[in-house]
This record gives structure tokens, sequence and C-alpha cells, in this order.
């Protein structure tokens, strides 16, 4: 009796891929799988790229949002002078290239996820 | 390399609670912003590292090693999936350099913000109060082994600097032991005046008890030296050296001006000499006057009123002492004859021992003139008993030494404000930015662009590390306050304004020379006399 081996899967394991849903258990699994049906982990190494930019586009937000408060603060104050009108044109700018890095931190999340990363 | 100076304002009239609460609350949460802005930047600069660490564990993957990213069907239906690593790396080094711009300039900004309110100045100052009393105590208990340690920081500090400048330069010793200045001052002087360690710790004039002790001895030795006869005159300027003054800053100015021109280091074509100060009447549109005096420091000349010993009986803590000294008679003199009106407004500002005798004269003639401000720059006062209805705006720098030898801090309450200056270099290029008179701002360069206002410039300071205790040190200081916004400046500012409101009227300049009694004439003219006797000190 011969034993039944299936070549794809070997091919495609020898090259480190494997047919999509073979041996898989869900997007973002970590389960170690039998040699012969290992997952190619490029997948996983696109979503978990993603997942990463994604929190830090996340970070960048809420923190662009909580910059915006401590400027809005400075502002209240009766502080004037060369100094003060300087510092609160430069409070202004770095509101506005926070809130501008948050949309370029969640842009580089997509351009990962447009790459297969959120598949 | 230039040389700078950054400001902090201690005392001064108190702010609202409010005011207070509000600014600290907004530092604060610009420094948590900083915080967490530079925590994002590490986090943006580590993603690629992340990255790449994700991308290993797929190393034989066609797509990941082609370099291609997207989507790859393979060859056996297989999907194989590349981020653009290149470009994502790009991109997060960028982020992370915009994080670090946000970071910094939130930490700037919160600075500034600290230092216009001076947020932690009572903190400090008792900081500094601790730290003098404990090198005091240190200094009274073992002055051997204190001038041991403060010889060989001393020492150290000048070796240091000095390779580091690449030539030999004293003023580094200054600058290593300027943060024990004040305590060793108090330590010694009370070794010389017999304080003991302990008593020592409950007081902060044993430098001006010890003055008293010493120039009992020193004060007639020097009368025998230079004479003992006090002559005042009037004389003419060719040129307008100290000019028409609305604020500190331009009262800064003209001393500094009638301050080098007497020494000779700038040449105004006046004709003044040393031992000359200016006295300046303003009248205000209700016809009344006011009086802003203009007191350089000691010059040193033989027959001058402002030589080395007359700082030691202006430091006294004896106000007949004090007011013995030649520099004070001749400028109360000069005032008399200038026709200061015993309830007209009075503004004093003198610089080094022309601070100490304008604080002499407002503790000392309060009877006879009404003293309203007083401006020091560089000056020892700290235990001159100035009235409270006096305000004192005193400008002092870190390393300079001169204003630490009253070995105490200036009280800090509302009417006695001090800005204190700390020396610091930076490159040829770093330029901060400028205030012109009409308000505009002309920006910085190198650092003084990317931290505006961190610092002031010290004018003509480019290259060796200079002795701090000049004038120009001190404007500085000022100027970088003044820029700050501070509202506890502004008020001294406005209190200053105040009492020489009007326009100029006069400026009078005054001479004085020391000389020996023997050698005037029978019946000599007016002036030649001093006020100690009017005062009940002719000793």
């Amino acid at each position: 009796m011969g034993i039944a081996i299936n070549t794809t899967s070997l091919l495609a394991a020898s090259a480190g891929t494997t047919p999509p849903g073979a041996g898989q258990t869900g997007a973002g699994s970590q389960t170690p799988q039998p040699a012969l049906h290992q997952p190619c982990r490029c997948a996983q190494a696109a979503r978990d790229g993603y997942g990463t930019l994604a929190g830090l586009a996340r970070t960048a937000r809420s923190d662009a949002d909580a910059l915006a408060g401590a400027v809005r603060l400075c502002a209240g104050l009766d502080w004037t002078g060369a100094a003060a009108n300087l510092c609160r044109e430069r409070l202004d700018e770095i509101g506005r290239a926070a809130a501008a890095l948050a949309d370029q931190a969640e842009g580089t999340a997509r351009i990962a996820a447009m790459a297969g990363g959120a598949a | 390399m230039r040389w700078v100076v950054s400001s902090q304002v201690v005392g001064g009239r108190a702010y609202a609670t409010a005011s207070i609460e509000e600014s600290a609350a907004a530092a604060a949460a610009l420094n948590e912003q900083a915080g967490a802005w530079r925590a994002l930047a590490v986090s943006f600069a580590a993603a690629p590292l992340t990255l790449q660490g994700q991308r290993a564990g797929a190393a034989l993957c066609p797509a990941m090693t082609s370099g291609t990213s997207g989507v790859h069907p393979d060859a056996g239906g297989g999907v194989h999936v590349a981020l653009p690593y290149e470009r994502l790396r790009e991109r997060c080094e960028d982020h992370a350099r915009v994080c670090r711009d946000v970071a910094g300039q939130a930490e700037h900004a919160a600075e500034l913000l600290i230092r216009a309110y001076s947020l932690y100045s009572e903190a400090e100052l008792t900081t500094t109060r601790l730290v003098d009393e404990l090198v005091q105590f240190a200094t009274a208990a073992f002055p051997g082994h204190v001038a041991l340690a403060a010889g060989s920081l001393a020492v150290g500090g000048a070796i240091g600097g000095s390779l580091a400048e690449g030539g030999p330069n004293g003023m580094y010793a200054l600058e290593a032991t300027a943060w024990a200045h004040e305590g060793l001052m108090a330590g010694f002087a009370a070794l010389v005046g017999g304080v003991g360690p302990v008593r020592g710790l409950r007081s902060t004039d044993e430098v001006n008890g010890a003055a008293t002790g010493v120039a009992r001895v020193t004060a007639p030795l020097y009368a025998l030296v230079q004479g003992d006869t006090l002559t005042v005159r009037q004389v003419e300027s060719r040129t307008d050296v100290v000019r028409e003054a609305h604020s500190v800053a331009d009262a800064l100015e003209n001393l500094r001006r009638l301050g080098e021109e007497r020494l000779g280091k700038i040449d105004l074509d006046s004709g003044l000499e040393h031992g000359t100060i200016a006295i300046q009447e303003y009248r205000a549109a209700d016809g009344s006057s006011s009086w802003l005096v203009t007191i350089p420091g000691t010059d040193g000349k033989p027959d001058s009123p402002f030589g080395w010993p007359q700082n030691v009986e202006l430091m006294s803590d004896d106000g007949e002492r004090r007011m013995h000294a030649a520099s004070a008679r001749m400028v109360v003199e000069a005032m008399e004859r200038a026709g200061i009106g015993a309830d007209e407004p009075v503004a004093l500002v003198g610089h080094s021992q022309g601070g100490i005798v304008a604080a002499a004269i407002a503790s000392d003639m309060a009877d006879r003139f009404a003293i309203d401000h007083v401006v020091t720059a560089g000056s020892p006062v700290a235990n001159h008993p100035i009235p409270d209805r006096t305000w004192v705006t005193s400008v002092e720098v870190g390393d300079e030494l001169v204003a630490a030898l009253d070995g105490a801090p200036n009280p800090a309450s509302d009417t006695w404000l001090t800005v204190r200056g700390e020396v610091a270099a930076v490159g040829d290029g770093d330029v901060a930015p400028t205030v012109t008179q009409d308000g505009a701002c002309v920006p910085g360069t190198g650092a003084g662009e990317a931290r505006p206002f961190a610092w002031a410039n010290v004018a003509d300071s480019q290259g060796d590390k200079q002795i701090s205790h000049w004038l120009k040190y001190h404007q500085a200081a000022y100027r970088h306050a003044t820029d700050l916004g501070s509202p506890a400046l502004d008020r001294h500012e406005e209190h200053f304004r105040d009492v020489i409101d009007g326009k100029l009227v006069a400026t009078t300049y005054w001479q004085g020379r020391m000389v020996d009694a023997r050698t005037l004439a029978p019946g000599a003219p007016p002036g030649m006399t001093g006020v100690a006797d009017a005062i009940g000190g002719g000793r």
C-alpha cells in the first residue's frame, strides 16, 4: 500500500507557501502548523505590520487631540509680550503639524492595508 | 562662540491665584504633551525595525524576497503578500522627525511659560537659601577644609574651562563656584565678625556686620591715602551721554554709557571723567518734577570717591557708616545741589558700587528724599534696610561674584524684584530674536530660531569668556526677562515709568574728587564739603 502525498502542499511548503486556506486557523493566528501544511508567513507579517502602523496612527490622533487641548489652555492665559506672541504662534503651528501628522500616520497605515495588511 | 543670558524673575507683586493656577496647568499640560510626543517619536523611529522583524518571519516568501509590494497569486494558486517596506520606513522616519519637533516646541513653550510666570521661583529661592546657609555653616565650622574644597573646585573649573576654550581663562573658576559664592561669603564674614556657625544659621547679614568692623580700620587708613575731604562740582558734557529715559532698559543703557565713558572704554567725546554721576529732571504735564539719578560703579582712581574701599563702608550694617562712604556723600550732595525737593519722586539707578550707593541712600536718607524706585545691577544689596515704599528692581548675574558679596539672596516681596541671569555659551550663528522699538519681532538664527527667547544675546561678547559683571550682561538679563513677558516685571517697569513721568527738562553731570583738607585754600568754594556732618556721621 502506497503512501498518498499531497504534492501541491509539499511543493508549496518547500517554497514556504501554501494554498489559500490550507492549514490556516484564522487571521492573525500564531499557532504552529504541521510542517507539510505550514502557511506562508507573509500574510501574517503584513497583518502584523498593518496592526503596528494602525496602532501608532491611533496614538498620534489621540496625542494630537490632547495637544490641541494644551494649546487652547495657553491661548487663554493673560501672558503678553514678544515671547508670548511667538509662543502662541508656534503652538498654533505645532497644533496644525500634529493634526497633519495624525492624518499622515493614518495614511501610512492605509498604505499597509492596501498592500494586503488588512486582508 | 558667543555669550548669552537666560533669566529668571524672583519676587515682584504676586499674581492672582487663578492666573498662577492657569499658567501652571498650561505648563504642565505642555510638558505632558512633550513627553507623549517624544514617546511617539521613539515608537515611529522603532516601527521600521518592528516591521523588519515581522518580515523576517517570512524570509522565504517569493513576494518578500522580490521586494515587490502588493498581493501576488503564485503559480500554484497561492497568494503572497508584501508590504512596501522601504516606503513605510521613510514615512515612519518622517513621522518621527515631526513628532520630535512637536515635542521640542511644546517643551520650549512650557519652559518659557514657567520662566515668565516664575512658577517655581519660590521653591528655588528656598533651595538657594538652604544651600547658602549650609555652605555658610560648613565654612564657619571648618574654614580650612571648605577653603581647600572651594579652591579645588575653582582650580578644576578654571582648568576645565580653559582646556575647552583653548587658552588660560580664570573666569571659569567663578563659574564653577557660582552656586557657593553667597554661602562662602557669609561663612567667611561670620568668621571675621565672630558669629558662631549655629547663630549664623538664623541670620543673613553676616557680611554687613563684618563690613562694619573692617571699615572701622580701612576707612581712616584710606582717608590718609586719598584725602579726607570730598569736593563735588557740576561739570559739562560735550555730548549727550545720558539721554532721555522712559524705561529701566533705557536707564541701564544710559548707565552703561556713562560708566564706560568715564572709564575710557568708549569714547563719546563728552569730556567726562571718573567719579561722575548724572542727574536728570523730568517734568510731568501738571508741572511737577521727578528725578532720575544715574550712578556708575567703582572706578578705582586714587582721587575718586568711587574707590574700592568705599564698597566696604557701603556694605556696613550701620547707617551712619554707610553714609560716610565718599561715594554716598557725593551722590547726596549732588542731589541736594541739583535741587531735588524732599517730596519730589526720585528713581536711582546704579551699577555695582553705584547700586549699593542707591540702596544706602534709599535706606538711610528716606527723610530727606522721596526715593520711589531703585534699580541695581550687579550690586550686593540683599541686607540693606530699604523701606517698603521704595520699589527695588535688581539685576544679578549668576557667576559675576560681586552681586553675591552680600552673602544672601535678595528678599522677594511685592516691591522687591530680582532678575537673575545665567550665562551660557552658544555658537557664533546662534542669534536670539530681537524686538524692535515698534514691537516687531526680528527672528533669530540657528538655536535662536529653533528655541526663540530661550536666552538673550550679550552685546559684543563673541570670543573668550569674560567677567560677567560688565553691565552688558545685566542688560541682556533684563532684556530676556522683558522678552519673556513676566507680568511681575511689567508692574515694576510700569512703576519706574510712573516715577519719571514727563519730559526731560535737564541733565546735569556731577564730578567728585577726594582731596587732602590741608591742600585746600582758605575759604574754599561750596562743594568742598561732605554730608557726613549733616547726618551726624562726621567721623
